[in-house]
């Protein structure tokens, strides 16, 4: 008799089972913005609970509060990002003469103008972060270290086209 | 009777306009452009003698298009990174001059916790300033 069934059986669990909506139009969950009893104010949209910080922000910040220590891994770092995302506009030297100024944008200011020369190292870094004038910002694209080893690397081009003669070594034999 | 009536209307119809009254009209037309033309070409002669010369003067320059970017690209940043390897003077009576950014890079790594420093001091404030707005 039990032989005889399981066909049958088998048949129609199959059956039951190709029942019901399978295109998962249909969620237990709930939608954007829709009443949600689950919570007390009775909304689906939550706000973050306090002290919940994203991945990696605790990190991003010390990097930002932080100024990694100069060396030449630094600089060279920051001499790549720097032709990467400055050199169009400010030009390899930081003379405010990129090809992007030779097509008709309007010219940056000069790295070894007397203004930029006393400005302090957070002038810098904030510009990058958050644009100035017709520069807009390049946080998203530059990470807080690597806008550090821009700085860092911007005293190096201050120094390179500004260097006072009796700061370098030899350098009055070397000139013309 | 019917070879006359055949006979009266083979003959084409007699011109209801006299042809010379047309060919008055059309060639007082043409007399009357003529002389206008000809009265205006006189007047440009001698009030705008000029008038009929193509004025060369007067074309646009041409626009300044790249032809390579490439090569212009690329000779700019030779130009540009000429700067970041040579050494010269900047202001010889400041004692001011170049050096190649290596160099540079070497120096400001050497300086250690004061390699972010401005290297020109910021200028100090007048005195009797007040150091910020109100």
């Amino acid at each position: 008799m039990t032989a005889r069934a399981l066909p049958w059986l088998l048949l129609l669990s199959s059956a039951l089972t190709g029942c019901g909506d399978h295109s998962m139009s249909q969620q237990n969950r709930y939608g954007t913005f829709s009443k949600a009893a689950l919570f007390k104010d009775g909304t689906e949209a939550q706000t973050l609970p306090q002290g919940v910080v994203a991945q990696g922000d605790l990190d991003r910040l010390q990097q930002i509060t932080k100024p990694p220590a100069v060396d030449m891994a630094l600089l060279a770092r920051g001499r790549e990002r720097y032709d990467i995302y400055c050199s169009p506009c400010h030009g390899l030297s930081g003379h405010g003469d990129g090809m992007i100024v030779q097509r008709g944008f309007p010219a940056p200011p000069s790295y070894h103008s007397a203004r930029l020369r006393s400005a302090d190292a957070q002038h810098f870094f904030d510009v990058i972060t958050h644009g100035y004038g017709v520069m807009y910002s390049y946080a998203a694209r530059v990470e807080p270290r690597d806008r550090w080893a821009i700085t860092a690397y911007i005293r190096a081009l201050q120094q390179s086209q500004h260097a006072d003669v009796a700061d370098v070594p030899e350098l009055r034999s070397k000139l013309p | 009777m019917p070879n006359e009536e055949m006979g009266s209307r083979a003959l084409p119809e007699t011109a209801g306009i006299d042809n010379r009254a047309v060919l008055a009209i059309v060639g007082s037309f043409l007399l009357f452009v003529g002389a206008a033309i000809a009265g205006i070409l006189l007047f440009l002669n001698s009030e705008a003698p000029g008038a009929f010369t193509p004025r060369l003067e007067n074309r646009f320059p041409s626009p300044e298009l790249q032809t390579s970017p490439e090569d212009d690209l690329t000779r700019f940043e030779a130009a540009q990174r000429a700067r970041l390897t040579t050494y010269a003077w900047v202001d010889r009576d400041h004692n001011i001059a170049r050096i190649p950014i290596d160099q540079a890079m070497q120096l400001v790594a050497g300086r250690g916790q004061h390699a972010y420093d401005a290297l020109r001091p910021a200028p100090a404030p007048p005195p009797g300033a007040s150091g910020g707005n109100p």
